[in-house]
């Protein structure tokens, strides 16, 4: 059913589950085999390519604590921490077999971790962007976060959103140029992976997709072309056909097949 | 001042005009086209021990105008043949091609021949879209998304997939990689929006076809200005213009043969390209109102019945002694501030022993007048 959230009407519910005997919010849509998607330090917003996964891919969304209006949950205070909790919410929520993980730049960073210290929740992660990775300038001249801001008009929160956002993204120390306990995980996450960085991107240097693609041992990397840091919004068709093959097909994604073009 | 020689290969032998597009082929005699063949690229290798600095070639395809239908395929025996020049191919015609097979037969050309390609990234002229069954209004888009992607193919250090609009590449890592980190890019600037291009993509600029110095110049001075908006200052050797040349002993001479040889060019050989521009403007293309100073409008006034004389005073062509092509020569590079020239000496069916003279008399007595401008 549709449901009013945030001020939108999308085709999407928003519900709330018991985590770590604390009530936690999420959004849930579509039918099909289960995605745990974690999103980005700007909330949890409910974009076209959601939309568009959500028609072949049940999409679980957790609110994770801090973001859209939710408060912090003691305890959790790093991005290890949140993905002990995201962990705990996947066990709540979707059951005990792995799932299919896609996280956005802040999302992707805590996917990662999850991949790491919870090998047993993740099947096959699609990180966009994923923050953490390498430090680096943002490149001069290009656009700062979407490629296409008039795409994101309608979706962005409130300013009191927004800023209760930034706040549990420095809380959480996303802000740090890169995330100290990366590089040490990376090896380990064996999981097949999709690290999909847009042309245009200039908050996430390129560099971390190629440190990504060189460091995880089952990761593909892909350009989205014409894409911002944003790329689910700047770029969700183009974004939606090669995930959809990816989640599908896992590596073998890279044999052409008319079905995904 | 730098200097190319560049050899559109053209087929001299066409007995009439002939009358429609595509020209048949029928009339192309593949034992003479070996000897032609040889014979061109001999010519090409002669322009190292001429002092020139770099060799060029392009794509044409269906066309007795320009018989390299891929430019690498010449590219990859010079790379071979000689040892210092520049190989500059101009280019391959980017959103008609794979740009990931671009990718590997330049950067092939440039290990084989130690970093000595210069990498020409081209739109192509309206007939190429007919040839290869493209709309031309998807030619822009697919040249931008298309030199980006190559750029990748050759900077990137780990495999990448490629989902754009008009390219989708799940893995690519080619075999091999470039010597030059990446190689230096050229790209045509005949107008205001692809000088535009060329200053964004920090590529080298290069315009032939001049009809008038003053509209070249305004060309120059656009890629300058974008090129400074986007926080980079080019050098004389990033503006590179082409002319048609013709140098014989006297000027009466080469007035005479040049004259001869542009008639066969323009009424013979480009006949059917002419017809097929017309065909591109007729399907709702390049329409006169939109045209400008888009490709066939400029071609229409370099083609327009001019003498020699007022072919040179244009800046379209050098022609005459080597006297009067040094002179002809630094007016031009005053004018345009290029830092390169590519003569384009092998026109319409000019007899290749003359244009080989040519040559010898430019290193002997055109380059030494030239080469500290």
């Amino acid at each position: 059913m549709s449901v009013i959230f945030e001020e939108q009407v999308m085709s999407c519910e928003k519900l709330v589950a018991t985590v770590a005997g604390r009530p936690a919010s999420y959004v849930r849509a579509g039918n099909g085999p289960e995605l745990l998607v974690l999103h980005t330090s700007g909330g949890p917003l409910w974009t076209p390519l959601l939309e568009l996964l959500s028609t072949g891919r049940q999409v679980y969304m957790p609110v994770l604590p801090g973001f859209g209006g939710s408060e912090m949950v003691d305890g959790v205070n790093d991005v290890g921490g949140l993905a002990d909790w995201v962990a705990a919410f996947k066990h709540e929520v979707i059951g005990e077999s792995p799932v299919d993980v896609f996280g956005g730049s802040f999302g992707g960073q805590v996917a990662l971790h999850l991949a790491a210290n919870h090998a047993d929740c993740v099947e096959t992660m699609v990180l966009e962007a994923p923050s953490g990775v390498v430090a680096g300038p943002p490149t001069a001249g290009r656009p700062t976060l979407f490629a296409y801001p008039e795409k994101a008009k309608d979706l962005l929160p409130d300013a009191a959103t927004a800023k209760a956002n930034s706040e549990a993204f420095r809380a959480y120390g996303g802000t740090a140029p890169s995330d100290p306990m990366l590089a040490d995980l990376l090896p380990g996450i064996h999981q097949p992976t999709l690290v999909i960085m847009g042309t245009l991107d200039a908050v996430v240097p390129a560099q971390s997709g190629q440190y990504l693609a060189r460091h995880l041992p089952n990761c593909k990397l892909t350009y989205l072309y014409d894409a911002g840091h944003g790329a689910q919004v700047d770029q969700p068709e183009r974004m939606f056909r090669v995930m959809r093959h990816f989640l599908d097909k896992g590596p073998a994604f890279i044999v052409a097949n008319r079905e995904y073009a | 001042m730098k200097f190319g020689f560049f050899n559109l290969m053209p087929w001299p032998h066409y007995p009439e005009p002939p009358k429609v597009y595509p020209t048949p082929n029928r009339d192309y005699d593949p034992e003479i086209g070996q000897r032609l063949y040889n014979d061109y690229v001999d010519l090409l290798v002669h322009a190292e021990a001429c002092g020139f600095d770099w060799v060029a070639c392009n794509e044409h395809h269906f066309s007795p105008y320009g018989t390299m239908a891929n430019c690498n395929l010449i590219g990859s025996i010079l790379a071979r043949e000689t040892r210092t020049i520049g190989l500059a191919m101009i280019g391959n015609l980017l959103p008609l091609s794979n740009p990931v097979r671009v990718a590997e037969e330049y950067a092939m050309i440039d290990v084989m021949s130690g970093g000595r390609l210069i990498a020409g990234f081209m739109r192509g002229v309206p007939h190429e879209y007919i040839a290869y069954n493209s709309p031309p209004a998807e030619s822009r888009d697919r040249q931008k998304e298309a030199a980006e992607l190559v750029m990748k193919c050759w900077t990137e250090p780990e495999p990448f997939g490629w989902e754009g609009q008009h390219y989708q590449f799940r893995s690519i890592s080619i075999w091999p990689r470039p010597i030059q980190q990446p190689p230096r890019v050229l790209m045509s600037a005949s107008n205001e929006e692809s000088a535009t291009v060329a200053a964004q993509s920090r590529a080298i600029m290069a315009m032939g076809l001049i009809h008038d110095l003053k509209a070249a110049r305004a060309n120059v001075e656009t890629y300058h200005r974008v090129a400074r908006e986007c926080g980079w200052e080019p050098t004389v050797d990033h503006v590179l213009m082409g002319a048609s040349t013709c140098i014989c002993e006297t000027d009466a001479e080469a007035h005479d043969v040049f004259a001869s040889a542009l008639d066969y060019f323009h009424d013979t050989l480009m006949k059917p390209t002419y017809d097929a521009l017309k065909l591109v403007a007729q399907a709702g293309y390049f329409t006169r109102q939109k045209a400008g100073a888009s490709y066939d409008s400029r071609l229409d006034k370099v083609v327009a019945r001019k003498s020699i004389d007022e072919m040179i005073e244009a800046g379209s062509i050098f022609c005459g002694s080597p006297k009067s092509v040094t002179e002809q020569i630094r007016r031009f590079g005053r004018e345009l501030g290029c830092g390169g020239i590519n003569l384009s000496m092998q026109i319409g069916n000019l007899p290749i022993p003359m244009v080989r003279k040519g040559m010898d008399l430019f290193h002997a007595e055109v380059l030494p007048h030239v080469r500290d401008l």
